[in-house]
């Protein structure tokens, strides 16, 4: 259910200090920030323009364009790079033929880098959507993807 | 009150306030950039760095609070490089040419082309003939004669063709002409200082242009009868008449009382030593009148000319008589006027050139040339020359390109395969000109005769203790382009004036200036905007006359047409160049504007707004905009986005200003330190 | 308890033990033990991250505690139990020697009972002071423990609060840094994960001391499980009047919040984390004002690390002297280090500080997992510093760290072996602080980007002679003159590793050579005999750069190779190499 400028307003107050938590509902909500729901809530609350457009690119959590269903994401941290993320991420580039902050064309999937996941025992990691995934190889990660193609499709 | 220290001064100050202003109380400026005064201190910028010496601190000067007992220096060795290297990173995500290219980087006279420009379009001659002479004192000759090096870096190339830049100087200055002109500024008080100048040509008479405005009293002595060195001996009327020289050249030296002692012969009719010893300085600027060798067998026959005689015999109205069949060999401007005169002289003209048609340097009259009937025969070379009646007979071999030489361009190479005779009347030589410096001290001369000098001031190296003589032109860098020996004349004025006010003599300070990059290498985006004008085209006299006669052949065109043109013009200078304290401090601290090269921020501008104009390219996230826009206004339009080296400072939402609700109060383009935002009108 | 005489199979679901798979085996375990008299329960980690996912079987008499336990092994385990032949797969030396203060409850109650940290003497602290502490009395009793901030820089914990204690003001603030971005770092996940109580009451405490009547804890969004157990736990505390108005009746008014972040590393730094609070971009303001003079909306403001907070209650408890008693002269007490990167036995470790790097990889994390020898290791994440293998004896307390070009940091050790190149690691730094800058001051918003397109250009076989030598002034100005702690100490990776290791530098920019064979422009890959034809490679490729008819030797070609390794990887006979 996409919900208003108001529900978001009426829910977290109008204040610039919910900024961020009006952000995070509209994202889960919608997956992304869609630019005019942002000025609305600006609109009905006390959140400047330039304020709300400034928090909305500073944050890695947001995103203004809509991702793909189930969005993967590589820790990048310290522990996962050593021990060879990097191989993993081309590896699914490859698979899915996307780029890291690209979707993929049929929307299903969209591939991340995040910091650290703070697994870092379990290096390397990798997310996708909720669920975090350790001690990834290359094999295993082509397992889950084809998992995720065939059950996480619709 | 506080007792604190500042370079040394310790002081009382008062209570609560930053260092920077305890600073400016006892008259100490700091720099800055995103200080705004009355409000609260942000400390984005970092320029204005001070070093606390007794808590081993660098702190910014706006936001920290003056102590008690604090000891700060503000301009010591280390301070001083931290804001050089700020200055250095911030150029380097600084998009935006200063000065316009054509002015930096295509004219060696470094002339305000944009500015000449606008004042032309605008119907003011008078004012853009001042201006062109700030820099260069003969608008008339350069409009004709000048290879324009400007036009080959001019931005429209990559929209359309190049603004015609050259010919319109040429139009201005006869538009003051004929109101009177030529205009000078006043000379200034007599400085009762004397300067003698060799040589009356295009560098001497310059020099000598600046030093009388500058009030020293300056003679020239010419060994010719007349004034204008090679402008008027080497080079032909078509292209550059009798009378624009006498005009242009007499005005200066008769309005500004420059004494001129014709037909004296400096080391054979005056001792140098005599002019040094009776002159507060000396400028040598006596040309390069020698012709090379080709160095071929033959070579010294009656009837192979040196082009350099052949044109001065044109120039003094003596009669040459050629044959029917004429070879000149050489590539530069002088075998270029040679071959097209001798094609007026009515003798079948092949010019060659043992390097391809690209690497000719007076390849931008090819066309005129074969339209006068001179036929081209590139990658060749003369083996030698053999007599048989009363013909020559010219020994040729073709030539294939190498690797590049020294100087840049390819290397011919023989292929012996491919020799071949020419049978010719005659053979003009012209494979360049070196400098007479036989009758100067040997002592101020290199192994091979060449006079050292200065690279930035000009003074003669080895002058025994002398530091008020001077060499330029053509004598010291051999033949060159008439801009280069005018740039050399106002820049030895300025050596010399150093001099006699008695400062340190260290040359004309070079243009300091941000630029975009190279003409290929920038972005298209910076052009997609740019609507094509099809460039005017100047006419030339018919064909028939040009072939019969030295008449000048550029005909003109009129004022609407020349206005036109000069619209055409991007204006790629900075609106800020004079304005601006990124370049200002950039100047001051001798930042390196290219040290960091690396990637830049995008070609990006808005100027939706009818007032308020962004040049986001050339922002230097300062901040002052947001914090200006929102504690006065409280209007909130600027604002931070992104992150890290992508983070930006725009209007609300990415919108184009006039879609804000910007009154156009202009508050932030007062506080803007670049020209990141600005007030249009 | 009413469980004493059931077997309770517990299984450990911290984020890391799901990531290795214990959710599934929670729920097998759910499915196995239907009809028989076992009880399912759950904690979080225990900090042997590299046994995950950890079964724990407590029997009456003993506990029983099994690693790597998978679904598949579920039914053969019920069977053991229930037969009484379980054995213990515990692993005792990497417990031994540590000493457990902040962890004393992890992987060993249900983080999402109240009751759970009740029975742990949870909430205690609290009431002692209430009772008859006074807040001045709280101070001096946490200044004498000698405690320091545990985030990074060390400043006296006790200072701090009287610093806030001492601004007058009506209105105060307390907040819990739960921010914890340092890559390689995860003992605040690990703590909130797997005992939110004890950070509720650190932070109470801490409100208490300094008149504070609201507390923020702010969680950074990359940990979805922690935000989910502290808010539950906030709530817990609510009900039984632990929080709230009038806490047990003594009087002192607290309310907690969780603010979850947004993804900014930067936050972590204090004035950033309050513009953040506030519902601005993190960028960080000048310092002074300290937050403890004006800090969220103006107002005085004490900002500590969870770790620190973690352990208050405890020395409440236990007293000053004690928790002094451990650790270093100028270092008290202990201090969780997460062990990672190239190392046998990863996980979280408690010990006391002023303990030898040497002891921390070897004797409890059993040394590098490759059984190749240690090169270096990471101290600090982006703010620390690489120290080499010869400095492994330095005890880990913040000033033998500081010395040596390290930082203490949050407490992530991440250790490399010979096959990780140092210029390379330096570079990863740069690229993260220059992905993370506010952009608001000109030094770490271009300097780190130039500082990495050097490092760049070196590790692609690019670089200049003059490369160093740049390196080192940026450094040393972007260091001095930044901003905010993150621009102040982005160089330090760059210039530890220069300290330690310039001659792997020289190598890359003069003889184009990477050492530890991972910097992709100075690499090659190569087939050799071994190659059998499989086509797995081939298959496998990215840059389709692999020829080869099946059960022939294959061949890369070096202009497509984009040098990833993928097919070293996936090769089974060991015939592609890289040099």
């Amino acid at each position: 259910m996409q919900k208003s400028a108001e529900f978001y307003v009426n829910e977290y107050g109008v204040d610039e200090a919910k900024t961020i938590p009006i952000l995070q509902a509209i994202q889960a909500d919608y997956g992304y920030l869609p630019i005019k729901l942002m000025q609305e809530v600006c609109e009905k609350s006390n959140i400047h323009y330039n304020r709300m457009y400034g928090v909305a690119t500073f944050y890695s959590q947001f995103n203004l364009t809509p991702k793909g269903k189930n969005i993967i994401r590589f820790c990048a941290g310290t522990a996962c790079h050593v021990k060879g993320a990097e191989k993993l991420i081309i590896a699914v580039s490859e698979e899915l033929k996307i780029r890291v902050n690209e979707t993929t064309s049929n929307g299903l999937f969209s591939l991340e880098t995040v910091a650290c996941l703070g697994c870092c025992s379990l290096a390397p990691v990798m997310m996708i959507n909720d669920k975090v995934y350790g001690k990834m190889t290359i094999a295993k990660v082509k397992e889950i993807l084809m998992d995720y193609k065939q059950h996480h499709g619709q | 009150m506080s007792k604190a220290t500042i370079n040394g001064i310790t002081n009382d100050f008062v209570d609560g306030i930053s260092i920077l202003e305890a600073a400016k109380s006892l008259g100490i400026e700091i720099p800055t950039l995103c200080h705004i005064e009355n409000l609260e201190a942000f400390g984005s910028c970092g320029i204005c760095v001070v070093e606390i010496k007794n808590q081993n601190k660098v702190v910014p000067a706006c936001a920290t609070k003056l102590l008690e007992g604090m000891d700060i220096e503000t301009h010591n060795d280390s301070i001083l490089s931290t804001r050089k290297m700020l200055l250095e990173l911030l150029f380097s995500d600084h998009l935006g040419d200063c000065v316009p290219p054509c002015s930096l980087k295509g004219c060696p006279a470094n002339i305000n082309i944009q500015g000449f420009l606008d004042l032309e379009s605008k119907g003011k001659y008078n004012e853009a003939a001042a201006l062109i002479r700030e820099k260069a004192p003969l608008p008339n000759i350069l409009g004709r004669i000048c290879p324009k090096p400007c036009e080959k870096v001019c931005l429209r190339n990559r929209v359309d063709e190049p603004v015609m830049i050259g010919v319109q100087k040429r139009y201005i200055a006869e538009k003051e002409w004929s109101s009177g002109g030529p205009f000078f500024p006043h000379r200034a008080k007599s400085s009762h200082k004397r300067v003698a100048i060799i040589g009356a040509g295009p560098a001497g008479i310059t020099a000598a242009y600046y030093l009388s405005l500058n009030g020293h009293s300056v003679v020239i002595y010419e060994k010719q009868a007349k004034l204008g060195g090679m402008m008027r001996f080497g080079i032909p009327k078509y292209r550059l008449p009798e009378d624009v020289i006498d005009t242009e050249l007499n005005a200066i030296v008769d309005k500004l009382n420059i004494d001129v002692s014709y037909n004296v012969e400096v080391g054979k009719d005056i001792d140098v030593e005599e002019i040094i010893s009776k002159f507060d300085a000396v400028v040598f600027s006596h040309g390069s009148q020698l012709s090379n060798k080709m160095n071929v067998d033959g070579e010294h026959h009656e009837k192979v000319i040196k082009a350099v005689d052949f044109l001065y015999k044109l120039a003094i109205n003596i009669d040459v008589n050629l044959g029917k069949d004429v070879v000149i060999i050489g590539g530069g401007h002088t075998a270029m006027d040679a071959a097209r005169s001798a094609a007026r002289l009515g003798s079948n003209v092949t010019l060659m050139y043992r390097r391809s048609e690209k690497e000719m340097p007076a390849k931008d009259e090819i066309k005129e040339a074969k339209d006068e009937g001179v036929v081209f025969e590139f990658l060749v070379a003369p083996e030698r020359i053999k007599r048989k009646g009363g013909k020559l007979y010219l020994h040729c071999i073709r030539m294939i390109l190498g690797e590049p030489d020294e100087s840049g361009r390819r290397k011919p190479i023989p292929n012996s395969n491919s020799r071949f005779v020419l049978e010719v009347d005659n053979i003009i030589s012209a494979v360049g000109q070196f400098t007479d410096n036989s009758w100067l001290p040997s002592s101020w001369l290199s192994e091979k005769g060449h006079l050292q000098v200065n690279p930035s001031t000009y003074q003669i190296q080895n002058s025994s203790g002398h530091n008020n003589i001077f060499a330029m032109g053509d004598a010291v860098t051999g033949p060159d382009l008439v801009v280069t020996a005018v740039a050399a004349g106002r820049k030895v004025a300025a050596s010399v004036n150093q001099l006699f006010l008695g400062s340190a003599v260290t040359g004309e300070e070079p243009v300091y200036a941000s630029t975009c990059g190279e003409l290929n290498d920038l972005p298209q985006e910076m052009f997609s905007k740019a609507k094509k004008i099809a460039r005017a085209n100047i006419p030339l006299i018919d064909k028939d006359i040009r072939l019969t006669s030295f008449n000048q052949i550029e005909e003109s065109l009129n004022e609407e047409e020349f206005r036109e043109e000069s619209l055409r013009c991007l204006k790629c200078g900075c609106v800020a160049q004079n304005d601006c304290k990124l370049r200002e401090y950039g100047y001051n601290y001798k930042a390196d504007t290219k040290k960091f090269a690396g990637e830049k921020r995008k070609y990006e501008k808005d100027f939706s707004h009818l007032d308020i104009k962004l040049e986001i390219d050339k922002c230097i996230s300062c901040g002052s905009c947001v914090r200006v826009c929102e504690s006065i206004k409280k209007y909130y339009i600027f604002g931070y986005i992104n992150r890290g080296f992508t983070s930006k400072i725009k209007p609300e939402f990415n919108r184009r200003l006039i879609d804000t609700k910007c009154d156009a109060c202009g508050k932030c383009c007062e506080v803007c330190p670049t020209a990141g935002v600005w007030k249009h009108g | 308890m009413d469980n004493k005489d059931k077997t309770i199979i517990r299984v450990g679901l911290g984020t890391c033990g799901i990531s290795a798979g214990a959710n599934d085996v929670y729920d097998a375990f759910k499915e196995a033990i239907a009809g028989t008299n076992l009880t399912l329960e759950y904690t979080s980690c225990n900090g042997m991250c590299f046994r995950e996912p950890i079964v724990d079987i407590i029997l009456k008499d003993r506990i029983i505690s099994l690693s790597n336990v998978s679904c598949g092994e579920v039914p053969r385990l019920i069977n053991e139990i229930l037969n009484n032949k379980i054995i213990d797969s515990e692993d005792n030396d990497f417990l031994v020697m540590q000493n457990r203060i902040v962890l004393e409850n992890c992987g060993h109650i249900n983080p999402d009972k109240i009751d759970d940290y009740l029975a742990k003497e949870g909430y205690q602290a609290l009431k002692k002071i209430l009772l008859d502490i006074l807040p001045e009395q709280v101070i001096s009793e946490v200044k004498s423990s000698g405690l320091r901030g545990r985030g990074g820089a060390g400043f006296p914990t006790g200072l701090k609060w009287e610093l806030a204690r001492n601004s007058k003001s009506n209105e105060k603030y307390v907040i819990c840094n739960a921010d914890e971005g340092d890559p390689g770092a995860f003992m605040d996940r690990a703590v909130i994960e797997g005992d939110p109580h004890r950070v509720l009451e650190g932070l109470a405490i801490s409100g208490y001391a300094i008149g504070a009547k609201y507390g923020y804890v702010y969680v950074r969004a990359e940990y979805p499980l922690a935000v989910k157990r502290i808010k539950q736990a906030i709530e817990d505390a609510q009900n039984r009047n632990l929080l709230g108005n009038n806490i047990l009746g003594l009087g002192f008014n607290f309310f907690i919040k969780v603010k979850e972040g947004a993804g900014a590393f930067v936050c972590g730094e204090e004035t950033a984390l309050i513009a953040s609070i506030e519902g601005k971009r993190g960028m960080p303001t000048l310092k002074p004002p300290y937050p403890a003079e004006s800090g969220l909306w103006g107002y005085p403001t004490n900002i500590n690390n969870v770790e620190t907070l973690a352990a208050i209650p405890w020395i409440i408890r236990h007293g000053a002297d004690k928790y002094a008693n451990f650790g270093a002269e100028k270092s008290k007490g202990t201090k969780v280090f997460s062990l990672a990167g190239q190392i046998s036995k990863g996980g979280l470790v408690e010990v006391e500080i002023g303990m030898s790097l040497r002891k921390i990889i070897y004797e409890i994390g059993a040394g590098t997992s490759s059984g190749k020898p240690v090169k270096a290791v990471q101290l600090g994440g982006p703010s620390g510093g690489c120290l080499p293998e010869s400095m492994l004896d330095t005890p880990v307390d913040y000033e033998s760290l500081l010395a040596k070009g390290a930082i203490m940091g949050s407490g992530g050790i991440v250790v490399m072996d010979v096959d990780t190149c140092m210029v390379d690691i330096a570079r990863y730094f740069l690229a993260f602080t220059q992905k993370e800058s506010c952009g608001k001051c000109t030094f770490c918003r271009l300097g780190t980007k130039r500082m990495l397109e050097i490092l760049e250009r070196i590790t692609l076989g690019e670089g200049r002679e003059s490369d160093v030598e740049s390196l080192i002034d940026l450094a040393s100005k972007i260091g001095a003159s930044s901003l905010c702690q993150l621009g102040k100490t982005a160089p330090n990776p760059v210039l530890s590793t220069l300290k330690y290791f310039k001659d792997e530098y020289i190598e890359h920019i003069v003889n184009k050579k990477c050492r530890a064979r991972s910097c992709k422009g100075l690499i090659n890959y190569k087939i050799t005999n071994k190659c059998i034809g499989c086509h797995l490679c081939t298959k496998a490729c990215p840059a389709k750069a692999i020829n080869g008819e099946i059960k022939e030797k294959h061949q890369i070609i070096p202009d497509l190779c984009i040098k990833c390794g993928i097919c070293e990887s996936v090769c089974k006979f060991e015939a592609i190499y890289h040099e």
